[in-house]
């Protein structure tokens, strides 16, 4: 068959493939949350686990929900702030356990701005009389939809950066191998041949440094 | 290559050895410096040296600018022969010869073809005979053409054109009277003959599969001179007469004949391209004569159109493998530090919102392209190939850079039962109709434009916006396949790297193509 045969037949291919899975992705770009399979945590009173929107939205049921306290801290800005830490590592831990896990750690900031319904604080008076109030709070927060969509969007974002950082190691390494070989070719044109040993031990050396650093990385 | 010496070593006092730079069945070459500076080629004779060196001292003393000179001839400590010579460093007619396989451009011809005339009739004008003409003999130096390897003995080979020889010239180069053994400068004139219609066709006039085949059609066999512009046909039907008295008597005759039809068609140039740039005033030989009237001609550049050599569609490789890796190399790295410049510049205009991942695909994206279409458009070195091929090899580079986008978003590869990614949740949410989507269009922007016309060594310009705004235009065109048309990354990358594969890809200016003037009345 000749080439220009093939080549119509592979451009109207990549067209129509690329036609028929635009609609499809324009109108779906990411499975949603819901897709996802919620592992119901054993032995946890405040875990509450839906995997069905449609159950979720009639009960108006949050993917899962939970509640931690902090330690007793001296001003309540402190024990709110402990709280937030507390319930990251929570949510975290939570996110581990899901199957895939999620690995993206999410911070107090994200657990304040999108998962906490409910802030409580209690104050508690020691003994002596001398010493100042000590406050303490519970954070209540729950996983919806949304915020779950969320994760899972700085999930990727977490993956899409450390992939390029091992890419960028990568690449680090190829361009030192073309750098040593580029370098040996001009240099050697260059000094007509006068320093032909020592550039090739050169650029040997640095090819092989490369090379190490794309090994490094791939293994 | 494996050479007898290597780097630093000094088999003849006063001459270190830098490079080994040839080799054959005369021996060996090196590139040398002596002790005093001097450049030299060393050329370690092996075989029979006493006959070799009989030649050679008969030249020792023959000047002339279109000769390499010979500088001395002493021996080694071993008692081996060698024969100290002007380095010339440029490249051989062979190698240009390859790199424009429809004929050089008349502009070339008509500075290097006399010049090789004047060399041999130099020689000839001292009783010697060069008998292994051929274009591995002939350098050029900084466009000064030069005649090597004369004064030594051959013997035959089969190989075409570089083929090193031992005793009466490369067999494609041998003009039939050799096959008797009785022979004189005529063979010189045959080989000039043959050469001259390969600086005009490209190609030789007797071919084969063994060197009887080629011997038989030198003796035999009429050369075709159809490929041959018309006013040549006469000087070559002339210059490979089968009888040697039919043909030039000598190498100033041959030249006066050529330079004649130039003198023609240089009446209807411009006066600057009458003579190019760089190029000495040719002495004139001791024979010359006045030239004969020849009838007006104009040259039907038609048949041979590659030899104007205007196309920017043609591709030219570097003079050798080891260039041309050189070049690749220095090209791939170029454009990793030009796709991190233009990167930093998009981020500085804060066109997108400047997160890691953000900058880094756009940067992986344009080193990608730049990669992927220069590595192979590096080896289309054919004039003419079917552009098909060149566009279905894109294609499949452009689909693997669809991959590597869509990796770069976050999909993980996985086949179901074969090979199942340790992660299929959050960072395979693409889903493949995006993966559909992302090669499609990196496949298309790939296949539909010629992004080796790009990378020519020979395109019109070393910058030129017109394949830009092209790559735009598909780019966005495209887009509509696009999965994440609202971060355009793969269009940006696009129009990247049609910029930074004009600004790392060598260029080479192209001669002035002819006169309007003369292509009307060629038309005419």
């Amino acid at each position: 068959m000749r080439a220009s045969l093939i080549g119509t037949l592979v451009f109207i291919g990549l067209i129509a493939l690329g036609l028929r899975t635009t609609h499809q992705v324009h109108t779906s770009p990411r499975a949603r949350a819901q897709d996802r399979v919620v592992i119901i945590e054993q032995g946890n009173a405040n875990a509450v686990v839906s995997t069905n929107k449609r159950d979720r939205k009639q009960s108006g049921l949050p993917v899962w929900k939970d509640s931690v306290s902090g330690e007793f801290k001296s001003s309540s800005p402190e024990a709110t702030e402990d709280a937030m830490r507390v319930a990251a590592e929570r949510v975290a831990r939570h996110l581990r356990a899901q199957t895939p896990p999620v690995e993206w750690t999410p911070t107090p900031e994200f657990v304040r701005k999108h998962m906490v319904k409910n802030v409580k604080e209690e104050q508690r008076e020691l003994t002596d009389s001398n010493a100042p109030l000590t406050y303490r709070a519970t954070v209540e927060f729950e996983m919806s939809d949304s915020s779950f969509q969320k994760i899972l969007d700085e999930d990727r974002k977490y993956h899409v950066e450390q992939r390029m950082w091992w890419l960028a190691r990568i690449v680090a390494g190829i361009v030192l191998m073309l750098v040593a070989v580029a370098g040996y070719v001009r240099l050697d044109d260059v000094t007509k041949g006068f320093y032909s040993i020592p550039l090739r031990i050169v650029a040997l050396i640095v090819g092989l440094i490369g090379a190490a650093v794309v090994a490094v990385s791939v293994f | 290559m494996k050479f007898a010496y290597s780097t630093g070593q000094k088999p003849l006092d006063g001459y270190t050895i830098k490079r080994g730079v040839g080799k054959g069945g005369f021996g060996e070459v090196y590139f040398a410096l002596s002790d005093g500076g001097k450049e030299v080629a060393l050329k370690l004779i092996r075989g029979q040296a006493d006959i070799e060196l009989r030649g050679i001292r008969q030249c020792l003393n023959l000047k002339h600018h279109h000769l390499v000179s010979l500088y001395d001839v002493k021996n080694d400590i071993h008692g081996e022969p060698w024969v100290v010579m002007e380095y010339v460093s440029g490249e051989t007619l062979n190698t240009i010869l390859n790199r424009h396989p429809r004929g050089l451009p008349q502009e070339l011809i008509q500075q290097w073809f006399p010049a090789l005339c004047r060399a041999v009739g130099y020689l000839h004008d001292h009783g010697i005979v060069h008998r292994d003409l051929k274009p591995g003999n002939i350098f050029l130096e900084a466009g000064m053409l030069k005649v090597g390897d004369y004064g030594l003995s051959k013997s035959m080979s089969s190989s075409h054109r570089s083929a090193q020889t031992q005793s009466v010239g490369t067999v494609h180069y041998m003009a039939p009277e050799v096959a008797s053994g009785n022979y004189n400068k005529s063979v010189d004139v045959y080989a000039l003959g043959v050469i001259l219609y390969e600086m005009l066709t490209g190609s030789i006039p007797f071919d084969g599969e063994s060197a009887q085949e080629v011997m038989m059609k030198h003796l035999m066999a009429l050369p075709d001179l159809t490929k041959v512009p018309g006013p040549f046909k006469s000087v070559l039907a002339k210059a490979l007469a089968k009888d040697p008295n039919h043909r030039h008597a000598t190498a100033a005759e041959l030249v006066q004949d050529v330079e004649a039809i130039y003198a023609n068609v240089a009446e209807a140039l411009p006066v600057e391209r009458q003579r190019p740039v760089g190029v000495a005033k040719e002495v004139p030989l001791k024979n010359n004569t006045t030239p004969a009237p020849v009838k007006p001609t104009v040259l039907p550049i038609h048949a041979s159109p590659q030899a104007t050599v205007a196309e920017p569609t043609m591709t030219v490789p570097a003079a050798s493998f080891r260039d041309q890796v050189g070049e690749l190399t220095t090209a791939l790295v170029k454009s990793t530090l030009f796709a991190g410049i233009t990167t930093t510049l998009w981020a500085a205009l804060r066109i997108t919102d400047n997160s890691w991942s953000d900058i880094g695909m756009l940067f992986f994206l344009t080193l990608g392209i730049c990669w992927a279409i220069l590595i192979p458009t590096k080896f289309w070195t054919v004039i003419k190939e079917d552009e098909w091929k060149r566009r279905l090899i894109l294609t499949a580079c452009g689909a693997l850079i669809g991959l590597l986008a869509l990796w770069l978003e976050g999909w993980t590869p996985s086949i179901p039962g074969v090979f199942e990614a340790s992660n299929q949740g959050p960072t395979n949410t693409l889903g493949l109709a995006a993966g559909a989507g992302f090669i499609s269009y990196f496949g298309l922007t790939f296949g539909i434009l010629r992004w080796w016309k790009t990378t020519n060594r020979r395109r019109s310009s070393w910058f030129s916006f017109f394949p830009v705004l092209a790559t735009g235009f598909w780019a966005l065109v495209l887009l509509i396949l696009y999965p994440t048309p609202e971060k355009p990354y793969g269009a940006a990358a696009l129009v990247m790297s049609s910029m930074i594969l004009q600004w790392v890809s060598p260029w080479q200016a192209a001669p002035p193509a002819l006169p309007k003037r003369m292509r009307v009345r060629r038309v005419a």
